[in-house]
């Protein structure tokens, strides 16, 4: 069973949960998920899906598990038998216009605009225009 | 056989703009099975999801004032307030993980759309790319000072 250890940083994001009893719960989640790994068998954390794609080199090696609304970032290795966390970035808990319908349509919207090669079904055949 | 007769006859080989053709229909076709499922779900389940052209029919509920829920987190949501002992009580055979990774896997479900618009990618995208988060994240990263052994409490 792998440890997992959180930074100064991490430490007062998750105090910030506090208020919404999110804090004990994180905590409790992260600890059992390390558990799942040991120095000879990769565990949940080590799975390919925590990676970022997209991250600049610097960055490459952090991975970050969606837990619940937020996304806690990590580092380490079963091979070290260990994981810290560093960051955790929080969403809204409530509220008409919180975060996550904001957050949703722009997702979409970023959807919408690169979404070039799906849209392409719809468009007209372009040897037919070719051809007129 | 509109789309052999729509088939520029002119072509020294028809092969590519064939096979250019099934690969659309291919597409198209696994659009209205994934949106021909996801309809019978909520169909059969009360209408309260709703797939909806305007968000690519990406699952959704509407809440008063037209306020959109999506369905996917509103699992992340269940995930957040999900007492996993409680679960793991009930199901003593399995692990923190399997309950885990049993929500992920939930949560990509109502992600489905049949466009296969990634959710998760976009979020990724729009993070990566934005200076000012990795900065955040650089900083915390730097800060080695651990805090608290979560094990160990």
């Amino acid at each position: 069973m792998c440890s997992i250890a959180t930074n100064a940083t991490a430490e007062t994001h998750l105090k910030s949960l506090a208020s919404s009893d999110d804090e004990d719960s994180l905590a409790e989640k992260l600890k059992h998920l390390a558990g799942d790994s040991t120095v000879q068998r990769a565990g949940y954390l080590d799975l390919p899906m925590h990676h970022m794609h997209g991250m600049p080199s610097d960055l490459k090696h952090i991975r970050r598990v969606r837990t619940g609304r937020h996304r806690t970032f990590y580092t380490g290795h079963h091979s070290q038998c260990s994981y810290t966390v560093f960051y955790i970035k929080k969403f809204k808990k409530t509220g008409v216009k919180d975060e996550l319908d904001k957050t949703f349509h722009r997702l979409l919207k970023g959807a919408v605009n690169d979404r070039g090669e799906g849209r392409t079904i719809r468009r007209p055949d372009p040897s037919s225009e070719e051809q007129s | 056989m509109a789309i052999v007769a729509a088939t520029d006859t002119g072509l020294t080989s028809l092969t590519p703009e064939i096979e250019r053709k099934l690969r659309t229909l291919y597409l198209m076709q696994n659009a209205a099975v994934m949106l021909g499922l996801l309809s019978r779900c909520s169909d059969e389940t009360g209408g309260y999801v709703k797939l909806l052209p305007q968000f690519q029919y990406v699952p959704v509920l509407v809440g008063t004032e037209n306020n959109i829920v999506p369905l996917y987190e509103l699992v992340e949501v269940m995930d957040d307030v999900l007492d996993y002992d409680e679960v793991l009580r009930e199901f003593p055979h399995l692990s923190y993980a399997q309950v885990g990774g049993a929500i992920s896997f939930l949560r990509k479900i109502a992600q489905s759309n049949p466009t296969n618009i990634d959710i998760d990618e976009i979020e990724d995208a729009a993070m990566t790319s934005d200076p000012a988060f990795l900065d955040e994240l650089r900083t915390a990263l730097a800060d080695e000072e651990i805090s608290r052994v979560l094990n160990r409490d």
